[in-house]
């Protein structure tokens, strides 16, 4: 018959130390059985762990374009926690140069038939944060290219 | 760590504090336990405002025993990130001061179990990246920006007895609620 217990201990914390932890475990064994143990392991206020802001916001993910009615193009991407606005561009290869095509709230622009001229075109977004001080995000990969010939997109 | 017996019997284990308090072992003894913030390996995710971040630490066992630590235990959601300053990283209280633990709650200590449960080895140390553990307010100033922090203590983790073959370091790890 196996029975565990466990239990906190209370160290006292250290203030201005870190980077230390507080054991204390209780085994209980009945009837000469195999035991098994559990700790709740207190830790100094000081333990430490850190993280890293970046000097710019990450790139969303690689938006996806598909061809819609006639000549538009949709152009949607993965939402971003954290993300306030969304601007997608266009462009004639995977390096640009890149023309704005939309501001966005939510991951999706819709290049609207007319708008393109013939042509292959790639896509790629960036974002802004909820704080406006913060710098645009990198911006994305590109997209898939979508070609626009006439009054059709393929 | 373990005993078993015809009758009732017990051990229990008492283990120093780094800081230097002593504690006792009537029948056997497991050394501290150490978690330190490094800054290699980077951070894969770093926080931005309204965005989560990576936090990466190493923990050291100075014990004879493996230990394997389950969940953590966090502070609450109100205590916020410290600066850090030392040779290499810098300070920026304005942003630390927006930074906390993901997934605490108002009640200190909290408990996160680990979507994988992490084996420290024996005289070992074990790094890990949290991923995605750190959340940034989404008023975090933009001083921020290329900035370090110091995030608050943990509390506590949990660990259990058993443990197997120690995790390759360095490793990844989180909880996700």
């Amino acid at each position: 018959m196996r029975r565990p217990r466990s239990f906190t201990t209370r160290w006292p914390r250290a203030a201005g130390r870190y980077l230390a932890i507080g054991v204390a475990a209780v085994v209980v064994g009945y009837g000469g059985t195999a035991l098994a143990t559990s700790w709740t392991v207190s830790l100094n206020t000081g333990s430490s762990a850190q993280g890293q802001a970046p000097a710019t916001p990450p790139p969303p993910a690689t938006p996806t374009a598909t061809c819609a009615t006639g000549a538009t193009v949709k152009v949607t991407w993965t939402a971003v926690t954290g993300a306030k606005t969304y601007t997608a561009y266009r462009g004639p290869s995977t390096t640009g140069p890149w023309t704005s095509i939309g501001t966005a709230t939510a991951p999706t622009v819709t290049v609207t038939s007319g708008t393109l001229t013939a042509g292959t075109y790639y896509f790629a977004v960036t974002m802004t944060t909820n704080d406006a001080a913060w710098p645009t995000s990198v911006q994305s990969t590109a997209s898939g290219s979508r070609t626009i010939t006439g009054s059709t997109c393929a | 760590m373990v005993v078993g017996a015809g009758a009732y019997a017990a051990t229990n284990w008492s283990v120093a504090l780094n800081a230097g308090s002593k504690g006792q072992a009537q029948s056997a003894s497991v050394a501290n336990l150490t978690i330190s913030a490094i800054a290699v390996p980077a951070a894969v995710n770093q926080a931005y405002p309204g965005g989560y971040g990576d936090a990466v630490l190493t923990i050291h066992n100075t014990s004879t025993a493996p230990v394997t630590i389950t969940a953590v235990s966090l502070p609450t959601s109100t205590t916020y990130a410290p600066g850090y300053s030392n040779s290499t990283l810098t300070t920026a209280t304005a942003c630390t001061s927006s930074v906390t633990w993901r997934f605490s709650t108002t009640t200190s200590g909290s408990s996160h179990t680990l979507t994988t449960p992490l084996i420290v080895g024996a005289n070992s140390t074990l790094t890990v990246t949290l991923i995605n553990d750190i959340t940034m307010a989404t008023t975090a100033p933009v001083t921020c920006t290329s900035n370090y922090f110091k995030m608050p203590s943990l509390t506590a983790v949990t660990a259990t007895a058993g443990a197997g073959t120690p995790t390759a370091s360095p490793t990844t790890d989180g909880w996700t609620a």
